[in-house]
């Protein structure tokens, strides 16, 4: 009687919360969850989730720098070539240090880590316009107009809580944190946005006119109106907006500030990132990372390649190339990669047809290609296949959600945990989606 | 109940009944009229919308059939009562899990049609339909994880005191395997008042610490003699560390290490053979310490199975791109 089975699983979400929660409950101390557990024995972790702690997984990463190509990167002009086909016009293919995996002739640096990279050839979405793509990317649920979704830094933290606690756990380098947000979580998971990475965070210091003391009275005094409010009104996001602050004053008279600052770099690691916006994003993001901050996103716009795909391509290519070579090259030497998860995504794919004319591509969101690397995955790894002219996929399709709790698995983030929403509504980290677990070594 | 059973009595397929159902002609017809819609290989519809095969359960190829759904199987040949194919297509016109899940129930005679079909077996005949799935792939434990949940057999969990007691001193810990004792350390926030004390103040979790982060902090020497006795030290960062040759004396002594971080200290060729006993160290990292290719190349045959880092391989700067000044504030 399968049918008894079906119609409760219907019921499934809050049957799976139940028993997690008995679970807690019953376990206790001794489930050594993560922060939470620290946290009840008072001592100070951060900001997050102490109230609810979520019974983690293993873990095979700790953090995540996550590349986002904005406008939909075009799979045939990068990470899944189609030597000699009609659809891949004037671009060449080139070998790499894995003997399976090929990129195109933009690529000279990355083929030389590709040894490290796992290439996922058989991505599909579900959407194929921009900003119903990216939010679909980041959040695993398509957009709503009732309900705004946590995107995966916002989980993480939510989940597993901070490491540094002076520094915010995630970060947003160039984007939109409409895409990047925290959703109906509190604010403290919500994206630190940065625009220009080369100025690292501004407003951080206090004004002249301040002086530290009348600054600290200052604070005091806030700190008090805050307790009486957040007695009065104990509501998560009262709690959520002074922690924020909380962290904003830590942060102002931290040595970990300088963890924002590139100038620290030298000359020699910013040239080979790249001097340019994408380039010096990625090495803020290591920096970053190495200072714990679990969750970076950088964002590289300028991939929505209607008209003249194949000169574009000759000035995206090269920048990508650089600064994710230098990425990957320095997180390793650095002993960094392997607890680090680098994420390469888009919105959707181009068509392999190419647009007369306008020598251009449109969205194509049924066949793409998205890299991961470090954090455990696997090198040298090439999986999912699409046909001889990159219109169809021919094996292990890889939907969004799959692909986003693969991130979620590294990061040891239950992907069958029910969250709920103000509005009392269950939602898991990448919805449905079930991990890859064969993409790791 | 009965009526449908009247009915059936009267069908000429009753009277049939002894020719077994013919998928192809038969049911496919059926599948094709009331669900492919719903239920077949991701497609675009007259509206450009992009349309994925409904709980993933592809009814457009016999591969795909008997893969079932994204989560569960099917059909159970031969038990169209164990069959959700068949299950749903029965329920009662008003039940909202009823397939088709929009219009009009199927009529009974198919849905009695789809029964038999199960009942005899569920024979695709020739009909293979589109290619099916390829085998799933094996669910794999990362070797990681493997390799702490054998380590975390036979340890307690460690005393709240003495977590309290190293938290003290600014270190973050954290669970290396949920639902055990492992504990991973590190002092992110504090590295600078990070030294003997601090790492002192560890002991108590000595045995259940299995990574431990002390890049960028002030041990020396002398902290790093009090980590010998950590007997599952998996992981350990002295990155950037003022530390000496003696210290390596002491972290060859770890009986489980497998990655030795000491990227940027003043480690040198000399002190390299020190590490000959880290039968099990997989990775170590010596970039921007004081060894050079030939230190590496002598450590190399003391452990052939270890991978050296001791470059970056970084890009070279473009070519002919202006040099920039460093921006100072
Ligand atoms: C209008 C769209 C639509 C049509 C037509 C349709 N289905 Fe479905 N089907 C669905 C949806 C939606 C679900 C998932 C329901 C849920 O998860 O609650 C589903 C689920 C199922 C399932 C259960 C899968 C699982 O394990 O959850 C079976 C079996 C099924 N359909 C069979 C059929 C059959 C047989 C037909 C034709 C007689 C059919 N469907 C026609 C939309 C449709």
């Amino acid at each position: 009687m399968r049918i008894k089975k079906y119609l409760q699983s219907r019921d499934e979400a809050s049957r799976r919360e139940f028993v997690s929660q008995a679970a807690r409950g019953m376990l206790g101390l001794s489930v050594m969850g993560q922060l939470p557990m620290a946290s009840a024995l008072g001592l100070k972790m951060g900001l997050t989730g102490s109230d609810d702690p979520v019974p983690l997984k293993p873990a095979t990463a700790r953090n995540v720098i996550y590349l986002f190509m904005q406008g939909g990167m075009s799979q045939l002009d990068t990470f899944d070539p189609k030597p000699g086909a009609e659809t891949q016009g004037p671009v060449e293919a080139l070998r790499t240090n894995a003997d399976d995996v090929q990129l195109t002739q933009y690529f000279p640096h990355l083929a030389r880590q590709m040894d490290k990279v796992t290439v996922v050839n058989s991505m599909h979405s579900t959407q194929g316009a921009h900003a119903q793509g990216q939010y679909y990317m980041h959040t695993s649920y398509a957009m709503r107009g009732t309900i705004r979704h946590p995107s995966l830094g916002a989980w993480l933290s939510r989940m597993a809580g901070k490491n540094n606690p002076t520094l915010p756990g995630h970060v947003l380098v160039g984007g939109s944190i409409n895409t990047a947000s925290g959703g109906f979580l509190e604010s403290g998971h919500y994206p630190l946005p940065i625009g220009d990475p080369a100025s690292g965070l501004t407003n951080s210091k206090l004004p002249e006119h301040v002086s530290t003391e009348t600054f600290h009275r200052r604070l005091e005094r806030v700190e008090q109106m805050n307790q009486a409010f957040a007695e009065k009104f104990d509501q998560k996001q009262v709690r959520a907006y002074a922690d924020a602050y909380q962290q904003a004053i830590k942060l102002m008279n931290s040595k970990d500030l300088l963890a924002f600052d590139l100038s620290q770099e030298p000359d020699a690691i910013l040239d080979a990132y790249g001097r340019n916006r994408f380039g010096q994003g990625c090495a803020l993001a290591r920096r970053l990372v190495e200072h714990g901050t679990r969750y970076v996103e950088v964002v590289m716009g300028g991939w929505d390649t209607h008209i003249d795909n194949f000169d574009r391509m000759e000035e995206l290519c090269p920048t990508l190339d650089r600064a994710l070579a230098s990425l990957l090259a320095d997180l390793d030497a650095r002993g960094l990669l392997e607890e680090t998860l680098v994420v390469l995504a888009t919105e959707f794919g181009r068509t392999p047809r190419i647009v007369e004319g306008r020598n251009g591509r449109n969205h194509f969101p049924k066949a793409f290609s998205c890299l991961l690397a470090g954090g455990g995955i696997k090198g040298g790894y090439k999986y999912g296949k699409t046909d001889a002219t990159g219109e169809f996929i021919e094996e292990d399709g890889v939907t969004v959600p799959d692909f986003n709790a693969t991130i979620a698995y590294a990061l040891g983030l239950p992907t069958e945990h029910v969250m709920h929403s103000p509005s009392k509504r269950p939602f898991t980290v990448a919805d449905k989606g079930r991990p890859l677990t064969h993409l790791f070594a | 109940m009965l009526y449908r059973l009247v009915l059936l009595l009267l069908s000429p397929m009753a009277l049939a009944a002894q020719e077994p159902v013919q998928f192809e002609n038969q049911i496919l017809p059926i599948l094709e009229a009331n669900c492919f819609q719903c239920h077949q290989e991701t497609y675009t519809d007259a509206e450009e919308r992009l349309r994925e095969p409904k709980a993933g359960l592809r009814l457009d190829g016999a591969g795909w059939i008997l893969r079932g759904s994204d989560y569960s199987e099917v059909l159970t040949p031969g038990e169209p009562d164990d069959s959700l194919f068949y299950e749903l297509i029965a329920l009662p016109a008003d039940d909202e899990s009823r397939m088709p899940a929009k219009g009009s129930p199927l009529a009974d005679a198919k849905i009695e049609l789809i029964k038999r079909w199960i009942s005899e077996g569920a024979d695709f005949g020739d009909w293979k339909g589109k290619p099916g799935p390829k085998k799933a792939h094996a669910k794999v434990t990362p070797k990681k994880t493997l390799l702490l949940q054998s380590l975390a057999e036979g340890t307690s969990e460690a005393s709240a005191a003495g977590i309290t007691r190293a938290a003290g001193t600014l270190a973050q810990i954290t669970s290396a395997l949920p639902g055990t004792g492992l504990l991973r350390v590190d002092f992110a926030g504090n590295r600078e008042q990070v030294g003997y004390e601090a790492v002192s103040a560890l002991m108590p979790l000595r045995e259940l610490i299995v990574e431990l982060d002390l890049s960028r902090t002030k041990v020396g020497d002398r902290a790093v003699g009090k980590l010998a006795r950590m007997p599952r030290l998996v992981k350990l960062s002295l990155a950037q560390t003022e530390i000496g040759a003696g210290a390596l004396s002491d972290v060859a002594t770890l009986p489980e290490l497998r990655v030795l971080n000491l990227v940027g200290t003043k480690i040198g060729d000399g002190d390299l053979r020190r590490l000959a006993k880290l039968e099990k160290l997989e990775t170590l990292y010596l970039w921007g310490s004081k060894v050079t290719a030939g230190g590496v190349k002598n450590l190399r045959v003391l452990l052939p199975n270890c991978r050296v880092v001791l470059q970056a391989g970084l890009p070279a700067p473009e070519v002919g791109a202006e040099p920039q000044g460093r921006r100072r504030r």
